[in-house]
Formats: structure tokens, C-alpha cells, sequence
């Protein structure tokens, strides 16, 4: 009975600790367990949304997507990681290769840049061999965004333990053309897509798209249970962008910029070409630049967009907007005579002399503009007075963001009202003293150009969403006028007797009437100004009466002329003569 | 008597099927087993079919995966195809030469331009 009653205690003391095991299993450690159970049999499929395209304006596009490889391998299974590290590392650096953009940078020297490259290529084959020596690891990154041609080749090696996994990379079908405007695509800390600078950058909400994740219950082998557990939050594709930009003027600019910078030896150069009347680009394009699908082969410094991000003094192309300001308020006329042209002006102990140190006495505000003369703009500015100066700059937008929808856009520098002085108000008159952006500069002359009212410039026609486009333009009506139609066309009128009596007159394509003006201005250095450097540049627009394109040619150190009107202004003229052509503009002369 | 026995006789010939009759929770019962044993079979006979069917998704969403792909190499290649770069080769190798000199002619003139 005794025997019975302790194996009776014994099963029970089982019973009880199996209670409490079961008790563990199913309440404490619950959670727990379910997750790992869930691991084995639930798989977790995250699905990558396609990344919106960017087309131009004829919908032909700019940046599209194509297939690409990530590239890793297991340490384990690598017999010689030097050996497989030499192999390797010189198809990973298929693209490695001297472009355009680069041997257009002033320090480009072809020695140099060849033993940078060996000594970069050293050292990442180094790096390479590192990782693949990581024998406690089954999974190491070895490369990312790599094509079809690289995989292949590496295939053709037959090294085990390297494998590949599909991604998706950026493809541009024309080129580098518009690196500037668009941006690039690069990774972000998480290893994903992110638009990195333009449109890529200003827009990246909208062209990456939102993740989706699948949920699905696995057997042993992986394949799915059709019966089992199964939730999908799909993905959504990333939208595309539309753009104004024409591409076939994108090309023509692009190309006569480069031959341009060639032909007058300059340091960089930018060409900005917008429609006056909607405030869309048609055209911009900037020097030195860039690969976007080879970023990471080029200075960081080359990324930003100057034609938003870097300031310069427009020098006498802002001659036109103080005369704009000064017939607006009535205080001159085109046929006002200046009567302190006839010598130097001296204002605060600073004497004020022509460019070409000769003066015209007696001449009109036309003559002023056709001569560029800045004695002229003082008499105007002490005409005008500082608080309607200062008023107009803001008016015309200086110091202000133009609202383009492109990233890193800069203020420009307008100092504070209590800083100026009487002489800042006289060199502010012909462009010197401030500092403006290049689509600042563009936006203002519209105002010109189109009327009186200024736009806001833009790059996005449309944001499609599947087959739904949404117009996303700026609406014209809602553009601000800053000066009346009449002012407008006196000034254009003066503009385009500039152009007629200009020294790059004879450029003019054959037929057009256009308006426009020159700007050199010496670029400041440390306090002063430096007269072997200048900023060459043309703005202006055509065909008249009724300007299609407003434009601006700038150069940064032409090393032929540094006078806008023998580097900038042909430039100007030869582009005109394409457009035209391209557009079918008819002469009207 | 005769007919108080045959009588007795008709009214048990006519109870008689009743009393074999199932009483109507017992068929209930029986109605719900035999629908819970046809679901279990089909059940199992479904998810039998159905659990070699894993491998035919995963090729399927392998094929669409594959056909997704070629589809943006595709685009990738007419998007290529039609750029202007390329434009400009072919049109250079057919023969074709840019026009600098060109003169433009209003279509519909409103007055002759020939003197």
C-alpha cells in the first residue's frame, strides 16, 4: 500500500511539474515562442517600390530605371581571398574612367589624375581583400548597383562563393545631360534609394514610392502554404515627374556651353534659358559637372546646381532692372539726359569711372544702357533715391528665394538697409555691391521680357501618379506685377538697341530682333576687386515683340576676352539662332 | 371479435414505421456528422492538392518576377534607343548632315516676300 501511495506522490509531483512546464511554455513564455515559431514558418517579404521616372517635356525620359546587381560573398567558402580580391576589384572599376566634366576642371592633369586613380584602386582592392578575409561571416557586401555586363564577367571567373541579388539602379538614356538639374540616386544609412540634390533630392517623396510587405506562411522548403497565414500591404510605385526642360535645347545648350568654355578658355559657365510668360525652364545647364550614375567619381563640390546655389555680382546686366526701376517711377525716361556723364563721379572719397575709362557727356538713359556706362547709373540711382532702390531689389526678388522647385537654392546677398551707404546705392546701380543667383538674375528680366509681372520659376509641368497626371505649373495669373507694360517695353527697347549697337552685334542671327545686355564684373578677393578675374555674362530674350526665351550666359574667368560682350554674348546669339531654328521662328526683320 | 383483432391488426401495421422513425435530435446529430466528415474530407483532400501547389506559386512568382525584369531592361533599351545622343549617331551614319544655314518661312504669309 506504501508502494502505491509514493508512485501515486511521484505521478503526481510529474503531473505537476509537466503543468507547470505547459504553464512556462504557453503563458510566460508565450510571446516568445510564438515569435520564433513565426520566424520558421511566417517569411517576411519586403516589396520594393519602383522609383518614379523623370521625363521631359516631349515625355521622352531623362532618368528611367534598369536592372541591377548586388553583389556579396561567403568568406567560408573563399579559398584565396588575394587572389579573388585582384580578380574582382578591376571589373567593380569598369567605370572608373576619366569624362568630359572631368578634364574640364582647371586642375586636371592627365598624370595626376592617372596615379590617383592606381592608388584609389590599390587601395579599395585592400578593402576588398579585408572583407573576404572575414571568415567568421557567412554574408559579406561586396558591391552594389552593379550591371549586367560586371556580373557577367564575374560569372565568367567561376570563383566560388560569390554571389549575386537583383536590385534596381538609376538609368540615364541621354547621358550626363542635365546632371545638374536632376541629381542622383544614392543609398541612405539604411543601404536604401534616396534622391541626393535637384530633382532627385527636392522630389524624393515623390519618386520613391512607399515599401509594401508581404506576409506569407512557409513549409520546410521555403515554398508558400496556400491554406496558411497571408497578408500583403502592397507597394506603391514611385510618381513621375514631367518636366518643362525641352531636351533638344537642353542638347544644343549643353553642347555650345562646352565649346564655348573650350573655345574662351573659361573656369566654368552657365546657361539658363526660361519662357517668361509661365515661368518654366526650358533649358539649364552648368560646367564643370558631372556622371549622376557615377556620382561618386567626382569632387563633392560639383553636385550643388549653380545656376540656384552659387551668388556672383551681376555686375551690368543689372543695369536694365535699375533703369526698369527708375522709368517705373518716373524720375527718368529713355531720352532723360544725364549731366554728370561728361567725367568721374566722386561719391564718399570713391571716384566712379566708365569701364573704358571714356564719357559720353549728355547722354540719354538709351545711351547709358548702349554704352554701359556706370556714371549714367549714378545719376539714375541719385535720381531714384535708396528707399525706392532698395525697394525695387525686393521687388524684383534679390535676396529672396525664387520658389523654384530645385534643392539648395541660395538667398543671394542684399545687406541690411542700415548698412548702406551712399556709395554702396551708386556700385549697386551697375550691378556691384550685391550678389544674386543666376535664376534670380532670369526671373527678374522676365518681368521684362513678359510685361511686368515676375513668375516663378519651375521645372515640374506634371507629378503623374499611374496614368492620373496632375498639373502642378505655377498658375501665371497669380504672378505679381512689379512694373507697368509701358515701362516694360521702353526698357526692352533699349535693350534692344543695346544689342544692335553692342560690339557682338554682328552675331546676331539674321533677321531676329532681340533684347539684351552684357555684365563683366570683377570678382571680389579678399576685399578688393580683382581685375585679371571676371564674370563674363549676356541676359537677355527674344524674339521680340514677343519673347519666347529669356536667357542667361555667364562664364566664370574667360581667359580669350574678359568681356561679356566678346565671350557671353555670341554664346547667346549662336544658341538664339538654334532655338529659332528648332522652334521654326520665322525672321520679323 | 374478428374485427376488434383486425382492427388492433391495421393500427399496429400502421404504428409500426413510426416506431422505427429516429427520433429529430438524433438526426440532427447524424446530419451534422456526416456534413463535418464530408468538410473534413474535402478539407483534407483540398489541402492535400493544394500543399504541392507551393512550388507551382513560387515558380509563378518567379516567372513574374523574371517577366517584370525584362520588361525594364526593355523600356531601359527603347528609352536608349530613343535618345537623342543616339538619334544624332544614326542619323550621322545614314548620311545626314546638321543644317547651320537653314532660312525659316512663315506657312501662311500675309504678303509675298519676293520682290
Amino acid at each position: 500500500m506504501k508502494e502505491i501511495r509514493l508512485v501515486y506522490i511521484a505521478c503526481l509531483i510529474v503531473f505537476s511539474l509537466i503543468v507547470l512546464r505547459l504553464f512556462y511554455w504557453q503563458v510566460i513564455s508565450r510571446d516568445s515562442l510564438q515569435a520564433k515559431a513565426e520566424k520558421q514558418y511566417l517569411r517576411d517579404i519586403e516589396l520594393f517600390p519602383k522609383r518614379g521616372e523623370i521625363l521631359a517635356s516631349d515625355g521622352s525620359p531623362l532618368v528611367t530605371n534598369q536592372t541591377a546587381y548586388l553583389m556579396y560573398a561567403n568568406p567560408k567558402e573563399i579559398s584565396d581571398p588575394n587572389i579573388v580580391a585582384e580578380k574582382i576589384q578591376p571589373i567593380l572599376d569598369l567605370s572608373d574612367i576619366a569624362t568630359v566634366s572631368a578634364e574640364l576642371l582647371p586642375e586636371y592633369n592627365p598624370e595626376v589624375y592617372k596615379k590617383e586613380q592606381e592608388l584609389k584602386q590599390k587601395e579599395r582592392q585592400v578593402a576588398l581583400t579585408e572583407k573576404i578575409t572575414q571568415t567568421n561571416l557567412d554574408w559579406v557586401l561586396l558591391g552594389r548597383k552593379l550591371t549586367n555586363i560586371q556580373k557577367e564577367q564575374i560569372e565568367k571567373l567561376n570563383i566560388n562563393g560569390l554571389g549575386f541579388s537583383d536590385e534596381i539602379a538609376r538609368d540615364y538614356p541621354e547621358g550626363s545631360m542635365s546632371a545638374h538639374l536632376l541629381g542622383f540616386v544614392g543609398l541612405d544609412d539604411f543601404g536604401r534609394d534616396t534622391g541626393y540634390f535637384g530633382l532627385e533630392g527636392f522630389y524624393n517623396r515623390q519618386l520613391k514610392g512607399r515599401l509594401g510587405v508581404t506576409k506569407e506562411e512557409t513549409d520546410a522548403k521555403g515554398n508558400p502554404i496556400l491554406l496558411g497565414d497571408y497578408g500583403q500591404i502592397g507597394e506603391n510605385p514611385g510618381r513621375t515627374l514631367k518636366l518643362t526642360i525641352d531636351r533638344s535645347v537642353q542638347k544644343i545648350v549643353e553642347e555650345e556651353l562646352l565649346s564655348s568654355i573650350e573655345s574662351y578658355q573659361a573656369k566654368a559657365g552657365q546657361v539658363l534659358i526660361m519662357d517668361p510668360n509661365s515661368g518654366a525652364i526650358i533649358a539649364s545647364a552648368a560646367y564643370p559637372a558631372y556622371d549622376p550614375a557615377n556620382y561618386t567619381k567626382y569632387p563633392n563640390a560639383n553636385y550643388v546646381n549653380p545656376v540656384v546655389a552659387e551668388t556672383y555680382e551681376p555686375g551690368s546686366t543689372f543695369k536694365v532692372l535699375a533703369m526698369a526701376a527708375g522709368i517705373n517711377e518716373n524720375v527718368i525716361q529713355p531720352e532723360t539726359i544725364c549731366t554728370i556723364c561728361d567725367g568721374q563721379v566722386e561719391i564718399s572719397g570713391y571716384k566712379i569711372s566708365t569701364w573704358d575709362n571714356k564719357y559720353h557727356p549728355n547722354s540719354t538713359m538709351t545711351e547709358v544702357i548702349q554704352n554701359s556706362d556706370n556714371t549714367g547709373m549714378v545719376f539714375l540711382s541719385q535720381k531714384l533715391g535708396f528707399e525706392k532702390f532698395h525697394q525695387y531689389l525686393k521687388n524684383f526678388g534679390f535676396g529672396d528665394l525664387t520658389g523654384v522647385d530645385i534643392q539648395d537654392e541660395t538667398y543671394g546677398v542684399i545687406r541690411p538697409k542700415k548698412d548702406w551707404g551712399e556709395i554702396d546705392l551708386a556700385t549697386a546701380s551697375f550691378g556691384q555691391g550685391i550678389a544674386v543667383t543666376s535664376i534670380q538674375m532670369v526671373k527678374a528680366v522676365s518681368a521684362i521680357a513678359n510685361g511686368g509681372k515676375l513668375p516663378t520659376p519651375h521645372f515640374v509641368s506634371e507629378i503623374i501618379d499611374g496614368d492620373n497626371p496632375l498639373k502642378v505649373s505655377p498658375d501665371s495669373n497669380s504672378f505679381k506685377t512689379i512694373i507697368t507694360k509701358e515701362t516694360a517695353d521702353k526698357v526692352t527697347e533699349m535693350m534692344a538697341k543695346a544689342v544692335v549697337a553692342g560690339e557682338a552685334h554682328y552675331k546676331i542671327p539674321d533677321g531676329y530682333s532681340l533684347a539684351g545686355k552684357t555684365g563683366t564684373a570683377q570678382i571680389p578677393v579678399a576685399g578688393h576687386y580683382d581685375p585679371s578675374k571676371t564674370i563674363a555674362s549676356f541676359v537677355g530674350f527674344g524674339p521680340l515683340p514677343n519673347p519666347k526665351f529669356v536667357m542667361l550666359v555667364r562664364f566664370t574667368e574667360p581667359k580669350s576676352s574678359p568681356y561679356g560682350s566678346e565671350t557671353a554674348a555670341p554664346t547667346f546669339f549662336r544658341i538664339s539662332s538654334e532655338i529659332f531654328r528648332l522652334w521654326s521662328i520665322p525672321p520679323n526683320l | 371479435m374478428n374485427s376488434t383483432v383486425l382492427q388492433s391488426n391495421i393500427l399496429i401495421a400502421r404504428q409500426a414505421p413510426s416506431a422505427k422513425t429516429l427520433p429529430h435530435s438524433t438526426k440532427l446529430i447524424f446530419a451534422i456528422f456526416t456534413i463535418v466528415s464530408i468538410l473534413i474530407m474535402g478539407n483534407l483532400f483540398v489541402s492535400n492538392s493544394l500543399a504541392t501547389k507551393g512550388k507551382l506559386v513560387t515558380d509563378l512568382k518567379s516567372k513574374s518576377e523574371t517577366l517584370k525584369k525584362e520588361n525594364i531592361v526593355l523600356k531601359s533599351e527603347i528609352a536608349e534607343l530613343g535618345s537623342l545622343a543616339e538619334i544624332e549617331k544614326k542619323a550621322l551614319n545614314l548620311g545626314f548632315q546638321k543644317n547651320s544655314s537653314g532660312k525659316i518661312f512663315v506657312k501662311d504669309p500675309a504678303f509675298a516676300y519676293s520682290r
